[in-house]
């Protein structure tokens, strides 16, 4: 492992970068000649939101790809900033999701956008299990593209998830095969359904141990390496790909274990993040965190992939667990989320991100704060910023606010 | 043009139901002594829920401007905030009773988070209704029917007392016949000054139904009787936005020279369009209301469903142009304006699309009305 990383990410990098390099660079590649290659396989590409039942749509052979982990890369390729001004410079204000505005800022700057945008949607498919916003961001992708648009509307939950919303779900899932079919030309093959379940099944899992492993002290991994290494499980999940990126990911992990390998050499610290990652300011970011020997060992957003995938028939299964997921719950749950988390994980303290642009993740941050704290005695902090656009991150504030919390760490 | 002495006649008479435009802030309980007061936020919460409880819906309205209340960050809309700070003063004043039960409807992220905020911190008799988003799915209106009956239960629950579809079956009636009132005043619109219009609407949502529904079959008859009224020469324009907690905006344009005749806000027509069935199972009347009545952007009932709706109510109301009000940080609203502005502009209508902090447009949005509205080119032809 060279140095010189180690140095710039201020912890110790990963082998298993390389394949993920490998694995979504295919998958980004395949998505950029889907014009040639998809037509005479009669592979559909739709667009998708990332909690979008996508087993369905694997299913009958569609080719997903994410305009939302798409955002991610080019926040992290720095070229959001751009992509949103293009978007914006179409009449889509600046207080939009940032992701939505470079998907669509990514529409016409070809010449900007990483891997040279994403292809052309046969037709689209959003899950409002995450947020209102991608109902709006897809009736517009809608409209540019003249493309049919499937929704599944999976009702808030404010306490649990009854029986009428698994119900509404399912009636929602027959529509959806019935259309894909049509739409398609295929029949509908529930052993296929089966298979690619097991194989979502199969990542979760992984995904969920690779996770428990950083209740290791110290952790193996620091929260960086998890937002990296999401990218598989949001847009291959139903795959055996992804299935085998996690084994061998878990791999590594597992021997840093064994071995007694901090990501964070020295590790101090123990902390939790809340909320999307700062992309374009990754590793700066966090460095002045490992720089104090504080290391993320868990949060609440690469979590939103390790749901629990709920037994039973294939279509009741997901219509329960996609309406499930933890951004489509209660501040109650998301602040007992939190609290187990911490005791889970042998947590110091949290670091909320306020993401300008996820409203549905952050507005309620402050109060689920106020309860965590009250509840663990652990202290919390909020910082400002945005996810994808950069223009909303001032460097001084949040160095003085980071620099704030660390103190108040240090004392207690 | 309708005299002056004509209109303050008028006002007299509405003088007492408007002043029930002060309810949302600081005083609903001299208004209210024997009601037990039912806070509710968007126009898809049912009102019939509420007067069914034997309670009154009042719908919280802030004073619409710049808020900062202490759970809800900078970068989210006054609307929120407003009421967020209306909730922290009246509970530190007046403690939970202040708003008596609190009714939610999921809509927007952002109300999403403040039925949270205000359930945890302003008042624990709250309940959040969440409709369908996809008013056009498969399967929405049993989800609905089911999801109005788990609401009513629950409400039940709260208030102590069960609520029967008889209750339910009566409600309704009182609020279509507040429903049948504003749509005739929605007629009367081009003949009379935009706020005063706008505030008779929007009191429909706070003052006590059967005080509203009294007070207007007394005035109504009176304010239809247009044959006496002078039409003036005003530039006649729709107004689309979420909600408007105030009618300066419609002030304003009027002292501009324009009229509003049509308004496609939140706290407009929309929250009145479509009857209840008076005859059917009442969950179900309710559903199909709700999936049936104009959408909100929050909603969806097909790609171009708003933009046609908006199309024929301008070409019914003979609008000369389009004014779009957006709230700072209100994402379903400037989603939406980007197709819709396409669309009145493919229509050849003039668009303007206004971002507002708060409720009232400040200096730099008066000059950008009155600059739209010079150049709506020609003169309105007294229709
Ligand atoms: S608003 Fe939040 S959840 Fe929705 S697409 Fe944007 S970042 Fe994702
Ligand atoms: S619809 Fe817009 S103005 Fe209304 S609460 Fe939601 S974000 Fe605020």
């Amino acid at each position: 492992m060279s140095k010189n990383k180690q140095a710039a990410k201020g912890y110790l990098p990963l082998d298993t970068t390389k394949k993920l390099k490998s694995t979504m660079g295919k998958h980004y590649l395949l998505a950029r000649y889907h014009k040639y290659w998809g037509r005479p396989l009669n592979k559909k590409v739709a667009w998708v939101t990332s909690g979008f039942p996508v087993e369905i749509l694997r299913a009958f052979n569609v080719f997903p790809v994410y305009p939302e982990n798409y955002g991610a890369v080019c926040g992290t390729a720095r070229v959001s900033t751009e992509l949103c001004k293009e978007a914006e410079s179409a009449g889509y204000l600046q207080d939009l999701c940032s992701y939505a505005r470079s998907n669509i800022g990514s529409i016409t700057r070809k010449d900007l956008a990483p891997a040279g945008g994403l292809p052309k949607p046969d037709f689209i498919a959003i899950c409002n299990n995450i947020c209102g916003t991608v109902l709006k961001w897809y009736e517009s992708l809608a409209r540019i593209y003249n493309v049919p648009m499937f929704i599944i509307d999976t009702p808030f939950i404010v306490d649990r998830v009854e029986e009428h919303h698994v119900q509404y779900v399912l009636d929602q899932f027959k529509n959806l095969i019935s259309e894909l079919e049509q739409f398609t030309g295929r029949q509908f093959d529930l052993a296929k359904l089966e298979r690619i379940i097991s194989y979502s099944d199969e990542s979760i899992k992984l995904w969920q141990e690779i996770r428990s492993l950083c209740k290791t002290k110290p952790s193996p991994l620091n929260i960086p390496d998890m937002f990296l290494h999401l990218a598989p499980i949001v847009s291959l999940r139903g795959t055996a790909e992804a299935v085998n990126y996690y084994k061998t990911f878990r791999g590594e992990v597992l021997t840093r274990v064994k071995n007694g390998v901090a990501a964070v050499p020295g590790e101090k610290y123990r902390l939790l993040w809340d909320n999307i990652a700062i992309w374009y300011k990754l590793f700066a970011f966090f460095k002045m965190f490992t720089e104090r020997k504080a290391s993320f060992v868990v949060d609440t957003y690469s979590g939103g992939w390790a749901m629990d995938l709920y037994l039973g028939n294939p279509l009741e299964s997901l219509a329960e667990t996609y309406t499930a997921i933890f951004l489509n719950r209660s501040v109650e749950f998301r602040a007992q989320q939190i609290v187990e988390l911490i005791g889970e994980y042998q947590v110091d303290g949290f670091v909320m991100h306020s993401n300008r642009s996820c409203k549905p993740y952050s507005l309620v941050q402050e109060e689920v704060r106020r309860i965590v704290t009250k509840q663990t005695g652990i202290p919390g902090v909020l910082i400002e910023a945005d996810m994808a656009d950069s223009r909303a991150y001032s460097e001084e504030q949040v160095r003085t606010r980071v620099q704030a919390f660390m103190e108040t760490l240090e004392i207690i | 043009m309708i005299t002056q002495t004509a209109l303050n006649r008028l006002h007299d008479e509405t003088d007492h139901l408007l002043s029930y435009l002060d309810l949302s802030y600081d005083n609903q309980k001299t208004f209210i002594k024997e009601l037990l007061p039912f806070s509710f936020f968007c126009s898809y919460w049912p009102e019939e829920i509420s007067l069914a409880a034997g309670a009154h819906p009042f719908r919280v309205f802030s004073r619409g401007n710049t808020y900062s209340p202490s759970s809800l960050p900078a970068y989210c809309c006054t609307v929120a905030k407003g009421c967020l700070e209306l909730g922290e003063k009246l509970s530190a004043a007046k403690g939970e009773q202040g708003f008596g039960l609190s009714g939610f409807a999921h809509s927007c992220d952002t109300m999403q988070c403040l039925s949270q905020i205000w359930l945890n911190t302003i008042n624990k008799n709250t309940v959040t209704f969440v409709p369908p988003i996809n008013l056009a799915a498969s399967g929405a209106a049993d989800y609905t029917v089911a999801e109005l009956k788990k609401v009513v239960n629950k409400v039940s629950e709260l208030r102590g007392k069960e609520i029967t579809e008889e209750d339910l079956r009566k409600a309704i009636l009182t609020s279509n016949k507040v429903r049948r009132l504003v749509s005739r005043l929605e007629k009367l619109r081009p003949y009379y000054p935009s706020g005063f219009i706008a505030s008779l609407v929007r009191v429909a949502q706070l003052a006590p139904r059967p005080e509203y529904i009294k007070t207007m079959d007394k005035i109504l008859p009176r304010l239809e009787d247009i044959q006496n009224i002078a039409r003036e020469n005003k530039i006649r324009v729709l107004i689309s936005g979420a909600v408007f907690e105030n009618e300066d905006l419609h002030n304003q344009l009027e002292e501009l020279g324009a009229r509003v005749v049509a308004d496609d806000s939140c706290s407009g027509y929309r929250y009145f369009a479509e009857l209840t069935e008076e005859d059917l199972n009442p969950f179900e009347a309710i559903a199909n209301r709700l999936i049936k009545r104009p959408n909100c952007p929050c909603r969806h009932k097909g790609v171009a469903e708003r933009a046609n709706y908006l199309s024929q109510l301008v070409e019914e109301r003979k609008a000369q142009g389009v004014i779009i009000a957006l709230r700072k940080f209100c994402e379903p609203h400037a989603w939406d304006s980007v197709s819709l502005a396409e669309k009145f502009k493919e229509m050849g209508l003039p668009v303007l699309v206004l971002e507002m902090e708060g409720a009232t447009p400040g200096g730099q949005e008066r000059t950008r009305l009155q600059a739209f509205l010079e150049s709506i080119e020609g003169r309105p032809d007294n229709e």
